[in-house]
């Protein structure tokens, strides 16, 4: 599987940090106005009809309730404007999140399916099971070789994950990639990142990325130091790398629990 | 009341059953229970002040978590609201006393001896420190074997026996016992949110009752649900938000009806748009029970449900949209009167828009699992609960007079603004720091306790939190009454109208 992993990212392939940031910046800067908008004109109608000033109950139809009454509603002008504000914020919220929801599903999907990449099925990406434990990380590769804490990728390549737990719930995510996965004990959860090689270039020595992962669920006394490091590395280095692991065929059942036989 | 005992003797707030009573029982005690919350909440602080420090050991900063989250949601924030619905609700229904004072006592001193067992826990060779949601199987034995947890667990489940019991008190009083001709329509908007809060209640607490029993004998019998590798976790996640969402509600409505009777005593106008109001309320009690998946987004469950529950989640915001609208617009028009309740109200409306926006983002999936145990999280949920504990504290301005006859003490010198500043201060400025730089949140835990140096901590100094927490501290001291204060009459009726006269 390893041996056609040559390939160029494709100029549409975007990554999920790219995707979160993007509706971030959307959610932001409308959450940002219509906050603003509410909350001023909120401040500024209790202001002007505070007590004692200038419009605070000149109304002539002004007529506070008094001790004892049943209570009832007001309707007239303001229950329009009341269904007219419900209907504008309506509008808002939801073409926000059907919006989100189109990006949702090329996160779900991934690049590679209906992307215009270069890339012979599933069989290209790399696949690497992540087992968490209290307290830390082992990746297994499809040989069966097993990392402690430190996950080992190549570059350019979309590399699909597995994760699940061998004792209590635990989430495995990667801030700075922006993805994040359950660990649960007897379920497994998918999902996928890719680094560029554009990324490796402008770190300090060029050749080598590392990105920190943490465990984002409260999971026992060292979750706090529950961090491992995914280092992303040129492909025919990964390749190198992988070549003088070691097969290890408990390693590959467990990996071929969650991937099937030969990956999907 | 004839035949109880004077106020003045012990052996009084020790046998009563009457509402007025246990209202003040249930007060003062979430009162004392927001401060040993907010204790835990300093704690946390202190150890977050410097990375290096050891104030609070991995396990004892997992046990503050803990404790300070169920403290805080199950034994201050709904009691306390539930002190003024068992004094005025039987009041605005024109109601004698809730239908089973007896129960209603009982319910009390469950409350009571719940909240003493889990402090007691804490000295069980350490309590819970699972988080407050409690994630299987982290829960059971193997992974938390003090005696502590099993005492969490069952003040948890006495707790739970409790509420039960003054749920079903409350839903038999509003639903029988209102005053003749009292139609549900004409129930003032107080006794209208403690209702649908109870309903919720109903539904919801009986789940919790359902993990609490399982729970209980997983730690306890030795059984293994929790900890069945196949479904365990799951089992208790769906459970756990099955109750988790509604009680976000149960604990923010109250308040809700707080703000509606508040906006309208202090601006002389009737609530806009009454009607809708309340059918917005009924509909998210319904809808509460459809969302609760969004908790749970990252855990395997497939594209179509997790469609669903975005919708529906998308969907409960929407009447809170309506309710917020319907607050802002009562108050045109009005001759609005900037008193301390109201200015707590006010403040509270300000927090739960801020809550309401933060909430939308969670609501789009790209961006939850992102946000997925960061303090966007945490800061979204404490704008709304915050929020929650503002308006209720603004009740207790309210209620304070007519609750022990006495004047509320006045600050003098201090203008309207001055005040609303102030109060927002303390639930702004704690929590705004935290997503002011959205990167900066996305790397930030709340579990985390010892952040290693050189990584971020926080968008805002630590010490800069932990000095809010202390002003919070004196304003929950500040409400004290005048003691030569003139007696105060008011709800001159006693019997319809949830409606304070204003004083000029």
């Amino acid at each position: 599987m390893i041996d056609s992993l040559i390939l160029q990212q494709g100029a549409d392939w975007r990554t999920q940090a790219e995707v979160f940031d993007e509706i971030f910046f959307v959610f932001l800067a409308l959450g940002t106005a219509i906050g603003i908008i509410v909350v001023a004109y909120t401040l500024w109608n209790a202001y002007k009809y505070r007590d004692g000033g200038e419009n605070g109950g000149k109304d002539e139809d002004f007529d506070a309730p008094v001790v004892g009454e049943l209570p009832t509603g007001q309707g007239g002008p303001k229950a329009k404007k009341l269904f007219l504000s419900f209907g504008l914020s309506a509008i808002v919220v939801i073409s926000l999140v059907v919006y989100a929801y189109g990006l949702l599903l090329y996160v779900e999907e991934g690049p590679g399916s209906g992307s215009e990449i270069e890339m012979e099925g599933d069989g290209d990406n790399l696949e690497v099971l992540v087992d968490g434990f209290q307290f830390g990380w082992d990746y297994t590769y499809a040989n069966g070789h097993t990392e402690t804490n430190e996950m080992i990728v190549p570059a350019d390549t979309r590399i699909d994950i597995a994760v699940t737990s061998s004792d209590v719930w635990h989430n495995f995510g990667a801030s700075e990639l922006r993805f994040k996965a359950d660990s649960i004990p007897g379920e497994t959860a998918y999902t996928w990142f890719s680094v560029s090689s554009d990324e490796l270039e402008e770190t300090e020595d060029g050749e080598r990325a590392e990105f920190i992962v943490e465990c984002f669920e409260l999971c026992g006394s060292g979750h706090s130091q529950m961090d491992g490091t995914i280092t992303v590395m040129p492909q025919d280095e990964f390749e190198e790398w992988y070549d003088d692991t070691e097969r290890d065929d408990d390693g590959v059942e467990e990996w071929e629990d969650a991937f099937g036989e030969g990956g999907e | 009341m004839a035949e109880l005992p004077p106020t003045t003797s012990v052996r009084r707030w020790l046998v009563t059953t009457n509402h007025k009573d246990i209202g003040i029982l249930y007060t003062i005690t979430a009162l004392f229970f927001l401060l040993f919350g907010g204790v835990l909440a300093l704690l946390i602080r202190v150890q977050l002040w410097d990375p290096a420090n050891q104030v609070l050991s991995g396990l004892a900063y997992n046990e503050a978590v803990t404790a300070h989250g169920l403290i805080m949601v199950f034994w201050f924030l709904s009691p306390f609201a539930f002190g003024f619905a068992n004094y005025f609700v039987p009041l605005q229904i024109g109601a004698d006393d809730l239908a089973f004072p007896r129960l209603n006592a009982l319910s009390y001193w469950m409350y009571l001896f719940s909240g003493i067992l889990l402090g007691i826990s804490f000295f069980q060779g350490g309590t819970l420190d699972a988080g407050w949601t409690m994630y299987a199987p982290l829960n059971v034995p193997m992974y938390t074997p003090s005696i502590g947890s099993t005492g969490a667990v069952l003040a948890l489940f006495m707790f739970v026996v409790g509420v039960t019991a003054s749920t079903v008190n409350f839903l038999t009083s509003i639903h029988h016992s209102r005053a003749e001709g009292m139609g549900l329509m004409d129930m003032p908007m107080f006794t209208w949110s403690i209702l649908a809060t109870v309903w919720m209640m109903l539904f919801a607490f009986a789940a919790l009752l359902a993990v609490g029993l399982i729970l209980a004998s997983d730690r306890v019998l030795g059984s293994v649900y929790f900890s069945a590798t196949e479904g365990g976790s799951l089992l208790w996640g769906h459970l756990f938000w099955f109750f988790g969402h509604p009680e976000v509600y149960i604990v923010f409505f109250p308040a809700l009806g707080v703000m509606l009777e508040l906006f309208q005593t202090f601006s002389g106008r009737r609530l806009v748009g009454r009607k809708w109001v309340i059918i917005s309320i009924c509909l998210i009690s319904v809808q509460s029970f459809l969302v609760w998946m969004h908790h749970m987004f990252l855990t395997t469950i497939n594209l179509e449900i997790k469609t669903l529950m975005m919708a529906t989640t998308i969907g409960i915001s929407l009447p809170f949209d309506l309710l917020v609208f319907a607050l802002i617009y009562t108050l045109i028009k009005g001759r609005i009167q900037f008193t301390t309740p109201f200015l707590f109200a006010f403040g509270a409306l300000l927090l739960f828009i801020l809550g309401g926006i933060t909430g939308v983002f969670l609501g789009a999936i790209v961006l939850d699992y992102e946000f997925r145990g960061t303090y966007w999280v945490v800061a979204h949920f404490h704008y709304v609960m915050f929020g929650g504990a503002t308006a209720l504290f603004g009740g207790a301005y309210y209620w304070f007079p007519k609750m022990t006859g006495k004047d509320v003490r006045r600050v003098p010198r201090k203008g309207p603004l001055r005040r609303l500043l102030h109060q927002l201060q303390h639930g702004v400025l704690l929590d705004v720091p935290r997503v002011g730089d959205p990167a900066a949140c996305l790397r930030v835990q709340p579990g985390v306790h010892d952040h290693p140096p050189g990584r971020d901590r926080g968008c805002v100094h630590p010490r800069v939190q932990l000095l809010h927490h202390v002003l919070q501290l004196r304003e929950v001291l500040r409400l004290r009454a005048r003691r030569r204060g003139q007696p105060v009459g008011l709800l001159a009726d006693g019997r319809v109208g949830g409606l304070l006269a204003p004083t000029a």
